[in-house]
């Protein structure tokens, strides 16, 4: 199963590059969000730094933002572990980043490519779901899509566009038993 | 003969804007007239052989229109751009030097 708009999200426990392992709620902030990211997609890294620029600026706002990557660091080795804890020692991240070695729990989530965008209200229900912004070559588009969502969310209202268009790399499954997210 | 070859992997959403990209490089290169071959890698291993670094790839003659990256698979080629942002597309410069550099 995949996660929908409206669906109560999970919980999970894995390993972060700032060390040891970390828990992820999905519940009790205004807004949580989980994006899946990796380190060698040219899309994930164009909008790399506008993502973290949102973590910086919702600090405050009682908005939380996890990266996750589950790449299959075998056969993409600049996807291991040791490279997120580099890039991590690096300073290259404003948040928590995950590391789904097993991949379980992005197939679960129905994670399709790096960059992948949830948002989760307080009670954990999956209110925004999609790219961060229209275009990963236009810096100024600023992550618009995620900060629409979360202000939203801040307001009160409902989230004006729940849904957007992915755009980016494949996640690397080490079983790709998933449907290519562009045919 | 200039063989000029795009080599993709369906995985990846850059295939139109590379097409476009590189059709409007030949043109402006009085090259137009040159066949492009597409042709997809699906499979990890064949990746591998290939040397494939991501998609897109342009060859001609075989020769990497921009060469670079050790490692190959199945996955989007990141390039640089001239201001140091990440892109999945070359820099439509560093794509006429190339083209120029291997059609002389």
């Amino acid at each position: 199963m995949a996660f929908q708009i409206g669906d109560h999200t999970d919980g999970f426990e894995l390993p972060v590059a700032s060390g040891g392992h970390k828990k992820f709620d999905p519940t009790g902030h205004t807004a949580t969000v989980l994006i899946w990211t990796c380190n060698h997609c040219p899309y994930a890294l164009a909008w790399h730094d506008r993502i973290q620029a949102v973590i910086r600026d919702y600090a405050d706002k009682d908005v939380v933002v996890y990266q996750i990557n589950a790449n299959d660091a075998e056969k993409y080795p600049e996807d291991s572990f040791q490279k997120d804890i580099e890039r991590w020692n690096n300073g290259d991240f404003a948040g928590e980043y995950f590391h789904d070695a097993e991949q379980t729990l992005s197939k679960h989530w129905g994670a399709k490519v790096t960059p992948d965008v949830f948002v989760m209200n307080r009670e954990g229900v999956l209110s925004y779901r999609g790219a961060p912004d229209a275009d990963h070559d236009d810096p100024s588009q600023n992550a618009s899509y995620l900060r629409d969502a979360l202000d939203d969310l801040i307001a009160g209202v409902p989230v004006r566009t729940p849904e957007t268009k992915v755009r980016g790399c494949s996640v690397k499954w080490i079983i790709n038993d998933q449907p290519n997210p562009y045919i | 003969m200039t063989k000029v070859e795009l080599i993709l992997w369906s995985g990846c959403p850059s295939t139109e804007d590379a097409r476009e990209l590189l059709q409007k490089a030949l043109t402006e290169l009085d090259l137009s007239s040159v066949p492009v071959t597409e042709r997809y890698i699906e499979d990890y291993e064949i990746a591998q052989t290939e040397k494939f670094v991501g998609s897109p790839t342009i060859r001609i003659n075989g020769e990497e229109v921009i060469p670079g990256g050790e490692t190959y698979g199945l996955t989007c080629r990141v390039y640089q751009k001239a201001d140091g942002r990440f892109s999945p597309l070359p820099e439509y410069s560093d794509l006429l030097d190339g083209i120029r550099r291997l059609s002389a």
